[in-house]
């Protein structure tokens, strides 16, 4: 199955945020650290609202965590 | 590993080796022509591992993992449930039918096979038929499991 044509840059805004684990940004948005892992590595795409949790945990516009891909 | 992921191998593992056991046996006996009396006896055995392991795997595991036990399914999760259940539907929508003509079209055969007691060999068979096609979805259904979370992992 071909990844969804979406980037994000959960890893560095993690890093930022003083090396926030996988772990506690799962559990500041309701999620498991699985389900984290995934979307940060482009596996799975989150729903709107999961979206705008993560943009709201690192006080950043949602634009800022994932962008779209286009197509050349 | 996710807890619900842990859980999908305890379910697919036990029940391949347990009910892989029973219904074994159970179809060596129908073919061989002689169904064992303490049939019901060796499905309630089966039942109670099947139980037993089932809980103490799934608990043993969620002490393991106390932080996700208590939590409801996120959305992943409920994906990889909701892809499972509708292909394990579908599943189940084709196995029972293919199930029951092929019943059907060998009652002759078990009649002919069990003259001792036909009508019983027959409702024994069926029945066991059916409970296998139920078997098959499950195991069908832990594996989609696993592969969708082996998957995102």
């Amino acid at each position: 199955m071909a990844p969804p044509p979406i980037s994000n840059n959960i890893r560095r805004l993690r890093f930022d945020h003083n090396e926030m684990t996988q772990q506690e940004l799962a559990d500041r948005i309701g999620m498991t650290r699985q389900t984290v892992a995934a979307i940060e590595q482009n596996k799975y795409s989150p729903s709107l609202e999961a979206a705008f949790r993560i943009a709201e945990v690192f006080g950043v516009e949602i634009g800022e965590v994932f962008q779209w891909k286009k197509s050349s | 590993m996710a807890f619900r992921e842990k859980s999908a191998w305890v379910a697919a593992g036990i029940t391949l080796v347990v009910w892989g056991y029973y219904f074994g046996l159970f179809w060596i006996e129908v073919a061989a022509g002689h169904i064992d009396d303490n049939l019901l006896r060796r499905f309630v055995v089966c039942m109670g591992i099947t139980l037993v392991l089932m809980i103490g795997l799934n608990l043993a595991s969620g002490v393991m993992t106390k932080k996700n036990m208590d939590m409801p399914p996120d959305e992943l999760e409920r994906q990889i449930e909701a892809n499972a259940d509708r292909f394990g539907f579908h599943l189940l929508e084709l196995l029972v039918p293919i199930g029951l003509i092929a019943g059907l079209l060998a009652t002759g055969t078990i009649r002919t096979s069990f003259p001792d007691d036909p009508a019983g060999a027959v409702a024994v068979i069926f029945a066991n038929g059916v409970l296998m096609t139920f078997i098959i979805t499950e195991v069908v259904r832990s594996i989609i499991h696993i592969v969708s979370y082996r998957m995102t992992a």
